[in-house]
Parts: C-alpha cells; structure tokens; sequence
C-alpha cells in the first residue's frame, strides 16, 4: 500500500501499530515530489531536510508512546504567501525574490504545533490574483488530471500537491475563490473558512477585508481536522474572534433533517457537464433524506463586479508599500531620485495581472470616481450580505457550482483578464457576503473533475461540513488519485 | 466607459509604474472592458438604501496596546547592509 494514499486517520492508526514512521511516509511524499515534482510544478521550494528532520523527532514521540492526534505526522504543503520563519516567501512575485521571512504566520505555527511536517512552500499566481497560477512570476504548474490544463488558481500549487499526493493536506488562501476554484479544478476538497475564524498574521495581504486562510485535502474529514487545528483567536490578528467551536461528530450528522437551497446556474458560458453533476447530487441529496429548495440570489450576481472593485482598491493600497527601497525589488535601480528608483522597481518587480488591479484600484479610488466604484461596491456588499441572511432563515446551507467549467487549458484564458475573472461567478459571492463555503469533488465531466460547493450562514462551519461529510459519503469521489500521483 | 491610453498614462504615473506604449494601449483595451462590466454596481440593486456607516466602538472597549512580541534582531539579521543598528536602505543615486 502506498502510504500516500493513505487518509489521516489510516495514518495515525498505522503509526500506532507501528506499521509506518513518519520519516518513512515523509520519505514517500519527498520521493513524489523528485518524480513528478518538474511535471506538475506544484512546488516552488521543497523543504528535503528541515522535513526529514521534523519527521524523526515525531518518530522519536512516538516511541515514547505518544498517541497520534491532530495533524502529527502529517506530511503539509503551504502556499507561498504564508510567512515560515528563515525561508524564502515569495507571494509568486519577482519583488518578494529576496525576502526571507523574520516571522511563522500563525496559521503555518498552529498547524506544526499539531504536529504537521511541512514538505514546502506552493506556486501561486503573483500576490494571490488570478484563476490559473499562470500569474506566478516563477513558473507554471499543471493540472495533475491533464498537465494540458491549469490547476486554478491562485492556491493552484497546494490543489495540485494534493491532488498529485505530493501533500497529504495543504494550507491556501482564498479571497475570492483561491482555495475552491483550484480544488474543483484539482478534484479535492477546499474551505474557505468565514473571515475571522483563521488568523492573517504571517499571510501577505492582498485585500485586507476578503483574505482568508484554510485548508485542502482529499476527504472531508481530512479538512477537518486542518480546520480544526487552524481556526481561533489570534492576538496578532484583530479580526479573528472567538466563535462557537464544535466537533468531529458534525461528520456523521447525516443530511436527514437538513434544507439544501440549491443555487441557479443560469449564467451564460455554463458547462451543460456540471450542471448535470450539479443535478445528480442534489437528487441523491433529496434521497438521502435532504428537503431540496431552489433558491435565486438576484443581488448576488452583482458579486463579482463588487469583488474586483472593492479588491483592485485594496490591492492598489496594501501594493503601495513595494517601492524597492523600504520593501521588496531589487535593491539595484540607481536613477537619482527616490520616485524615478520606485517606479523602476515596481515596474520590473510586478506582473501584468499586478499592475492591471493597481491601476484599476488607483482609477476607482480616484477622486470623482471613489464613490461610483468603491463607494458603491461597499454598500451593495451589505446588500448582498443581507440577501444571503434572508436566505439562511429558509434553508440551512446552499448548494451550487463551484466553477462554471472544468479546468480550462493553459493559455485559454491568459490574455482575456475578463473571462479569467469569470470562472470565479460562483466562489466570490461566499467571500462578499462574509460566510463559509466548500468544494468537494462531486463527479466529472470531459474526464475532469467537477466540484459542488456547499455555502453556509457566518461562522456555521459546521452545517457546511456536516453537508459536505454526508454528499461525499453518498458519492464516490473521496481521496481520489489524479494519474499524475 | 473608455480609458484612453493617456488615461492610463495617468493612472500609471499616480501608481508609480512606468509604461511601454504597447502596454498601455493593451491595458486601456483590457481595462475598459473590465470598468464596463463593474460598471453594472450602478444599474443593480438600484434604490437600494444601505447603512454604509461604520459602528462606532467605544475607547475602554478596544483592546489596549501592548507590545506582545518583537523580532527586532531577526529583522537586523535580514539586512544587507547595517550602520550600527541602523539598516541601509539601497540606494537610489545614480
């Protein structure tokens, strides 16, 4: 048996047997990412020693009869806008090239205090903005199920590690879709938790107000439990607050009892595939026991034309720092003056996709235009926030697409940024309205994965995974292999 | 809504970014498009009234300021170049 294909709690019970070290399942995802680590490009740094190392002194615990829980042992991927204490961080762009993290994010401290061993850090699109990861100033990864195909983006790294079991589970971000998209796309399963559950100490921001980090894997469970060591209040993040907790036994709940709002999908450019897969599992849902709703979110449509107004702000402002001199760039332009020296080294240190939404955030912020765009995009936000409340007195989670296609090809989308920023029509309004939502696989189409995805009220985590654990026990798309694993 | 090149001449300077003419006559086509399509936030949800106006919070609610940590020597041990305990920033003279 493969230990790779082996979930968490086959691993602790296999540790506890003494069936497998941790240096050894370590050793197997290393050797994974040496084989086909140059086919995916799922990684942009791999941590070979620092990771065996971690993995021995688990061993050694474990021989003095520590009983695995949490995420000991287990092999963890984290996507490169995560800060880990003398290593490299990146945020997927040139300016960040030099910069060596002085400090660990909360998120990648809470999951190596529950034990995690930590493979890497994972390719991401420049700064966490775009669809595809083909925005990584460093290099592309591919879609493990078609290496044709992108993986999503922009936690297309930590999907595809997943995916290729080249991670067992791995950390994202997810500001408009960054976690869900690509593990739809990749055939796992992808949270982004409710704004203020997870702490953003340690995350390079790209908008202050939607960043949000959380977990991948290949089953719920195995989300769970990186969830559960993620989420709490964090004294270096003002927003994080203390919020009902609740445990393992959400998974078994079942979906008898529970109303499904099911989403329409009547958007133009729709898969007919996954609307298909969209039906079959609301019917098995309805099967098993779940009242099914249809439910129409007329305000929400408007999501994603307010998510790139109130990001391309955001970005333009929290981007402003990067001047080349006080943070990131080269260090190297000598023009004379600080303002020619900063522009020189922001033009070479950001991307395309960078300096679209710094331009866009400087027009919709300019004056004459801030209360058209920003102005406007924030009250329609409370709009929207409003309409999914009004929703949740009805039913108790919504249910749609996670992306209105499979992965689409590398290239296919590049130079269009508008179609790009459409295939995330379904994840951003999650992120609008301040509420949880996961992907799960749910089928295929075209020999791809497709994800559904389950939304639930603020801080009702719960409900979502208790969905999710239930649809995923009635399919049979748990832990699936992508071939390039 | 249009933006012309000079338009995104503009914007590029108040960004601090420097242009080639190619790109900025690529970034007015694609750019336009973009602000044409948010620019449906005026046409949705029209006579929508929403509190926009922040919640103000009381001074003894918020927490105190306190310095929990501080990673003064990590960040010297950073720098490529200090003057006692002072970082040198790169220069920026010709």
């Amino acid at each position: 048996m493969d230990p790779r294909r082996l979930t968490i709690p086959e691993l602790h019970a296999a540790y506890t047997a003494g069936d497998l070290s941790v240096e050894a399942v370590t050793g197997a995802y290393l050797d994974a990412i040496d084989r086909h680590g140059a086919t995916v490009g799922a990684y942009l740094e791999v941590f070979g020693s620092q990771a065996i190392q971690q993995a021995e002194a688990l061993d050694a615990r474990l021989r003095d009869g520590e009983k695995p829980s949490g995420l000991f042992g287990v092999p963890t991927a984290v996507k490169d806008n995560l800060c880990l204490t003398g290593t490299r961080t990146t945020a997927g762009s040139k300016m960040l090239e030099r910069y060596i993290a002085p400090y660990t994010a909360t998120s990648v401290q809470r999951v190596m205090d529950a034990g995690a061993v930590v493979l890497g850090k994972t390719n991401l699109d420049e700064f966490a903005m775009g669809s595809s990861t083909e925005n990584s100033a460093y290099q592309k990864t591919t879609n493990p199920w078609d290496a044709a195909r992108v993986p999503g983006g922009s936690s297309g790294g930590s999907a595809a590690a997943v995916a290729a079991s080249q991670a067992l589970v791995a950390l994202g971000s997810d500001t408009g879709g960054s976690i869900r998209q690509p593990a739809s796309f990749c055939g796992t399963v992808g949270l982004k938790p409710t704004y203020g559950r997870v702490s953003r100490h340690g995350l390079i921001a790209l908008s202050s107000s939607l960043d949000q980090v959380g977990p991948f894997a290949r089953t719920v469970a195995d989300a769970f439990s990186l969830y559960t060591a993620l989420v709490g209040v964090d004294p270096f993040d003002a927003t994080t607050v203390q919020a009902p907790a609740f445990d393992t036994s959400v998974l078994s709940k079942g979906l008898r009892g529970l109303t499904i709002g099911v989403l329409d999908t009547d958007i133009a450019g729709m898969d007919e595939e996954v609307v298909a897969r969209i039906t079959e599992a609301t019917d098995c849902m309805q099967k098993a026991g779940a009242t099914i709703k249809k439910i129409s979110l007329p305000l929400s449509r408007a999501s994603l034309a307010v998510y790139y107004l109130i990001v391309s702000s955001e970005v333009s402002s929290n981007l402003g720092r990067y001047d080349g001199v006080r943070y990131g760039g080269t260090g190297q332009a000598r023009t004379g003056n600080y303002w020619q020296t900063s522009m020189v080294e922001r033009s070479q240190g950001f991307g395309d996709e960078a300096q679209r939404r710094i331009l866009l955030g400087t027009y919709t912020l300019s004056a004459g235009y801030a209360d058209r765009y920003y102005k406007r995009a924030l009250e329609l936000q409370r709009g929207i926030a409003a309409e999914f409340v009004q929703a949740f007195k009805d039913v108790d989670v919504l249910f749609g697409p996670t992306s209105p296609s499979v992965a689409f090809r590398l290239g296919e989308k590049f130079d269009d940024p508008l179609t790009m920023y459409l295939s995330d029509i379904f994840t951003v309004p999650a992120n609008i309205a301040n509420v949880p939502a996961l992907s799960q696989p749910i089928g295929f189409a075209k020999k791809m994965p497709v994800g559904g995805q389950f939304i639930g009220p603020s801080f009702r985590e719960d409900l979502v995974f208790q969905a999710a654990a239930a649809l995923e026990r009635e399919l049979t798309y748990a832990n699936l292999a992508a071939p390039l694993a | 809504m249009q933006l012309t090149p000079e338009e995104v001449e503009k914007l590029a300077k108040l960004a601090r970014l420097e242009l080639t003419p190619g790109v900025r006559e690529q970034f007015a086509d694609q750019l336009s498009k973009i602000v044409e399509y948010v620019d449906q936030v005026q046409e949705v949800g029209k006579g929508l009234t929403v509190q926009t106006e922040r919640r103000t919070v009381a001074a003894a609610d918020l927490a105190k300021d306190a310095v929990l940590e501080t990673a003064t020597e990590p960040l010297l041990d950073l720098a490529a170049k200090l003057e006692g305990r002072s970082i040198v920033a790169p220069g920026v003279k010709a």
